[in-house]
């Protein structure tokens, strides 16, 4: 009698429902708290990247022209983000400039810009994102005030293979990152990330044992500082700046 | 009381489950560079095989044999789960360091283990503390594991400086090995040589006598 098939089913079917309810009450209980953790998180990266002492303004770039204006709190992009990543509102790539691999971004973008006490802009931060191996790998670049030299970089969230291509995440591969020069003299994407890279301004040593997440590294970098990505707005910047 | 006793005790001291019986010791591995993380993980997995079986307890007389190793899984899979949610909500970093060992909590071969062992054959108040002393001798080797690791590998213990390293104009070179997976076997394998010989050695006392 305790075998039967009605059994089975039954004290299955009630097991998974119970648990089932425990499980999505304990997840929705605890979300808005992990939201809020999240969001400090991405901001101590954020400010990892600019450095102290500076005031923080957000702009939300239009990728399309590079017009930009200034916002209060980037909250509303962050908590609808796969939404304006690949919804209506998002720009689909081709399989050629589709180098980083998901398909589409959005189309407005936040930036964030560092000024010192006088208003004088010193560093920018920008959102860059793209596949590794596994994962889509999200960070932020930070830039000197020539939009052209990197000052650092992060990532803050990467599932890659922990010990390998997870390294990403190493401070001391991540300091290599300091001064590397992104455009060469014409204004083109130079800076490479390749293992055993010749040293030089324009080239970022690879993780060892991780060629995929470098070459998604790599490619990262060329899209979001090619037309595609920032180039515009920053053209459109610092335009505005010298025409002050 | 006694056998409550030895329920709870027993696999801290004379029948752990890593230095006897050899279970979840790739978690131990993964999660002891630092004494923090090692700690963490250590009290997650003794909530979820405390709590998997005192459950899994309670429905010993109901789960249908043919399915009880899915049921035992639901179970377990639901507390994993919940613990996850829950670092992640009050203890970010440290649930960011740990990564997808918490998730992995599931394969620990301990909580299986306990389930069918022990779970399913006893009343719930006994499985529940024999999911405690299990957890525990599970915790006990991960924090020494991890206090040695960290100490030798860094300098520091929970992140405080004990050695002062090279770098900072002190006297110790942290050895990177022990931050490495391998040092983690290494010093795991030397507890549980440690263990055994310590238990034959008395063994052979008692023989004598």
């Amino acid at each position: 009698m305790k075998e039967s098939k009605f059994r089975i089913l039954f004290i299955s079917f009630i097991v998974a429902l119970f648990f089932s309810f425990i499980v999505s009450s304990s997840v929705s209980l605890l979300k808005d708290r992990q939201e809020k953790n999240i969001r400090l998180d991405r901001l101590k990266h954020i400010l990892s990247v600019a450095g102290d002492g500076y005031n923080m303004k957000i702009a939300m770039v239009d990728m399309r022209n590079g017009d930009y204006s200034f916002v209060d709190s980037d909250d509303e992009f962050y908590k609808n983000f796969r939404m304006l990543a690949t919804g209506g509102s998002s720009i689909k790539l081709s399989k050629v400039e589709n180098i980083i691999g998901v398909g589409s971004y959005p189309s407005k973008m936040p930036v964030y810009i560092f000024y010192d006490d006088k208003g004088v802009m010193q560093r920018m931060v920008l959102l860059i994102y793209g596949n590794g191996l596994w994962s889509t790998m999200y960070g932020f670049i930070g830039l000197e005030k020539d939009l052209a030299t990197v000052s650092s970089i992060t990532f803050y969230d990467q599932k890659e293979t922990p010990g390998l291509g997870g390294e990403v995440d190493n401070p001391s591969w991540k300091a290599l990152w300091k001064g590397k020069k992104i455009y060469d003299d014409n204004g083109d994407v130079t800076l490479s990330v390749k293992k055993g890279g010749d040293g030089s301004l324009y080239s970022v040593d690879g993780l060892s044992g991780a060629t995929m997440t470098t070459k998604g590294v790599d490619n990262i970098i060329k899209f979001w500082f090619g037309d595609n990505g920032y180039r515009k707005f920053f053209k459109k910047f610092t335009g505005e700046k010298n025409g002050n | 009381m006694g056998i409550k006793r030895d329920t709870l005790l027993g696999p801290i001291f004379i029948n752990n489950p890593i230095t006897i019986q050899v279970l979840g010791i790739c978690s131990s591995l993964a999660v002891t560079t630092q004494l923090k993380t090692a700690l963490v993980m250590g009290l997650s997995v003794t909530f979820v095989v405390a709590m998997s079986n005192l459950l899994i307890s309670f429905m010993r007389n109901q789960i249908p044999s043919s399915v009880r190793i899915i049921i035992e899984m639901t179970v377990i899979a639901s507390f994993v789960i919940i613990i996850d949610q829950f670092l992640k909500a009050y203890l970010f970093e440290v649930s960011k360091q740990l990564s997808v060992f918490v998730g992995l909590i599931i394969t620990n071969c301990i909580l299986m283990g306990r389930a069918e062992a022990f779970a399913l054959k006893n009343p719930p108040l006994l499985s529940f503390l024999d999911g405690v002393g299990n957890g525990i001798g599970y915790s006990m080797i991960l924090v020494i594991v991890g206090f040695i690791r960290e100490l030798f590998g860094t300098g520091k213990v929970m992140g405080y400086q004990i050695f002062k390293t090279l770098n900072d104009g002190g006297w110790y070179i942290p050895n990177g090995m022990f931050l490495l997976a391998p040092s983690g076997f290494f010093i795991i394998a030397v507890i549980i040589w440690f263990v055994r010989e310590r238990e034959i050695s008395l063994k052979n006392k008692g023989g004598k006598k």
